[in-house]
C-alpha cells in the first residue's frame, strides 16, 4: 500500500471512530466515570522511563539479575545478537541491532523499547494503536476473527482482541518476523512466538499493561515482559509526536559522533 | 568567528552521581560512565536530530591547542521536554559542559549538564523532570 493510501485509510478509520473517541474523553473530568469497554484516548507511561526500557524489557532487564528461560536453541540465538545495551553490550562498531540499521523494530519490541505517547482509537471492529516510535500503527481486529494459521511473517504480526470483562482488553498476536529482536538487550524470538497483551483500565485516568511472551522454541516457559506497566490518560488534545529512525540522520550521527568512540577488539 | 576560541580543559574528574546507562540506548558502551569531566568551550555547531542531538565545540587544552569536541544528548523529543530547543545554541556561544567521557580518550562525550548564558540545562544521565512523577 502506498504511503498516500495508508494515510487515507487511517484518516477514514479515525473519522469513523471519532464519535467513540469524543464519547470516551468527555465521560467526566479527572476522576470521572470509568467508561466500559473503552480504551480510546491518548496514553503514555506514567513514568516515562518505564517506557524507554534501554536495557531490555521492563520486567526482564539485562542487568545480571534477570534472565529469560532460554531453551538451548534460544540461548544460541541470543548469543548471535550483539546489542549496544545490557549485560552483553558491545561497542557500536561490533553491534548488530537490526533497528540500528533503521529496520522496523517490530512487535513486541514496539512495547518494549521507546514506548512513549500512544493513541488508541476504537471502532466497532478494530482497535487501532498509534505509536510515537517510528510513527507506527497496529490494527487489532475485534470482529471475532481468529488469528491466522501459519501466517506469512510481518514486522508487526497479526493481532486480534477480545474484552475479558468491561475493563480488561486482551490482545493476541502471532506471525511476527524473527529477524526482529524482542527488546533492546537482544532477546530473540521465533516465527512461532505468541504474545498476549492485557490492557486493564484501573480507573478513568489509569490503565495497566501486561505482556507475556510464549515461544516454546526459544523459551522453556512463558515469561512476563511487562507486569502492570502503568499508563496514564493524557488530555484529549495531546499530539502523538514522531520519533523516526532516519537512515540519513543515523549516518550523520555515526559519522560525527559514534564512529569516533569506537573501540576495536575486546573492551 | 567573532569570539576567540578559548577555554579551560579538564577542570574536574569524578565519580558518577547518576546511572547514565539507564537513559542511554545508542552506544552506551562508548562511555566511561564512572567519570565526569568539565570543559569550557565555544560552540561551532548544534545538530537537532535523531537519534541523538549533537553539540560541536572547540576547547583549548592546557598547552593552548584547540581541540574539537562533539557531545551528545538525547533525541529532540526528550530534550524539548527538558527545556532545550533547536535554536538554543549558535556558533560562537561560550559554554561550560559537564560530560561523561569516552573510554577511548577521544574528544567526544555525553552532556550531563551545560551552562549557557548563565543558565544551567540538564542533559542526559539524569532522570528527566517528567520521570519524577509518581507511578
Amino acid at each position: 500500500m502506498s504511503e498516500r493510501s495508508t494515510l487515507l485509510a487511517l484518516a477514514t478509520i479515525t473519522a469513523c471512530a471519532l464519535p467513540f473517541v469524543a464519547g470516551a474523553q468527555s465521560a467526566g473530568g479527572a476522576g470521572g466515570a470509568l467508561p466500559k469497554r473503552d480504551l480510546s484516548g491518548v496514553w503514555q507511561p506514567a513514568n516515562p522511563l518505564d517506557g524507554i526500557q534501554p536495557n531490555g524489557a521492563r520486567n526482564m532487564p539485562a542487568d545480571g539479575k534477570h534472565e529469560p528461560p532460554y531453551t538451548a536453541f534460544g540461548l544460541e540465538l541470543f548469543k548471535r545478537n550483539r546489542p549496544s545495551n545490557g549485560t552483553t553490550e558491545v561497542n557500536p562498531a561490533e553491534e548488530n541491532d537490526p533497528a540500528h540499521a533503521c529496520d522496523p523494530q517490530g512487535f513486541p519490541r514496539e512495547n518494549l523499547f521507546e514506548l512513549r505517547t500512544t493513541q488508541i482509537v476504537q471502532s466497532p471492529i478494530q482497535t487501532i494503536i498509534l505509536y510515537t516510535y517510528g510513527k507506527i500503527f497496529r490494527i487489532v481486529w475485534t470482529d471475532g476473527r481468529e488469528l491466522p494459521k501459519d501466517p506469512d511473517p510481518r514486522w508487526f504480526g497479526y493481532s486480534v482482541g477480545k474484552w475479558r470483562d468491561d475493563y480488561t482488553f486482551v490482545v493476541e498476536t502471532n506471525g511476527t518476523d524473527a529477524r526482529t529482536w524482542l527488546d533492546n538487550a537482544g532477546r530473540p524470538h521465533s516465527e512461532d512466538m505468541h504474545v498476549e497483551e492485557v490492557y486493564h483500565r484501573v480507573n478513568r485516568d489509569r490503565m495497566e499493561l501486561n505482556m507475556t511472551i510464549d515461544d516454546p522454541k526459544v523459551y522453556s516457559k512463558p515469561w512476563l515482559a511487562l507486569d502492570k506497566l502503568p499508563m496514564k490518560l493524557m488530555p484529549a488534545n495531546t499530539d502523538v509526536p514522531e520519533m523516526m529512525c532516519s537512515p540519513s540522520e543515523l549516518a550523520e550521527y555515526n559519522r560525527r559522533h559514534a564512529s569516533k568512540g569506537e573501540i576495536r577488539g575486546k573492551q | 568567528m567573532k569570539n576567540k576560541l578559548y577555554g579551560t580543559f579538564l577542570i574536574a574528574l569524578g565519580l558518577a552521581a547518576a546511572p547514565v546507562g539507564m537513559f542511554a540506548h545508542h552506544g552506551a558502551a562508548l562511555y566511561d560512565t564512572s567519570k565526569r569531566i568539565t570543559v569550557q568551550g565555544v560552540v561551532t555547531d548544534w545538530l537537532w536530530a535523531n537519534p541523538h542531538c549533537l553539540l560541536e565545540f572547540d576547547v583549548k587544552d592546557d598547552k593552548g591547542n584547540t581541540v574539537h569536541w562533539n557531545a551528545e544528548v538525547s533525541n529532540p523529543q526528550d530534550m524539548t521536554n527538558q527545556g532545550w530547543s533547536r535554536k538554543m545554541f549558535k556558533p560562537g556561544d561560550e559554554v561550560t559542559l559537564t560530560l561523561v567521557p569516552a573510554k577511548n580518550g577521544q574528544p567526544i562525550g555525553r552532556i550531563v549538564e551545560v551552562i549557557l548564558n548563565g543558565k544551567k540545562y540538564t542533559g542526559m544521565g539524569v532522570r528527566p523532570p517528567a520521570a519524577e512523577e509518581s507511578k
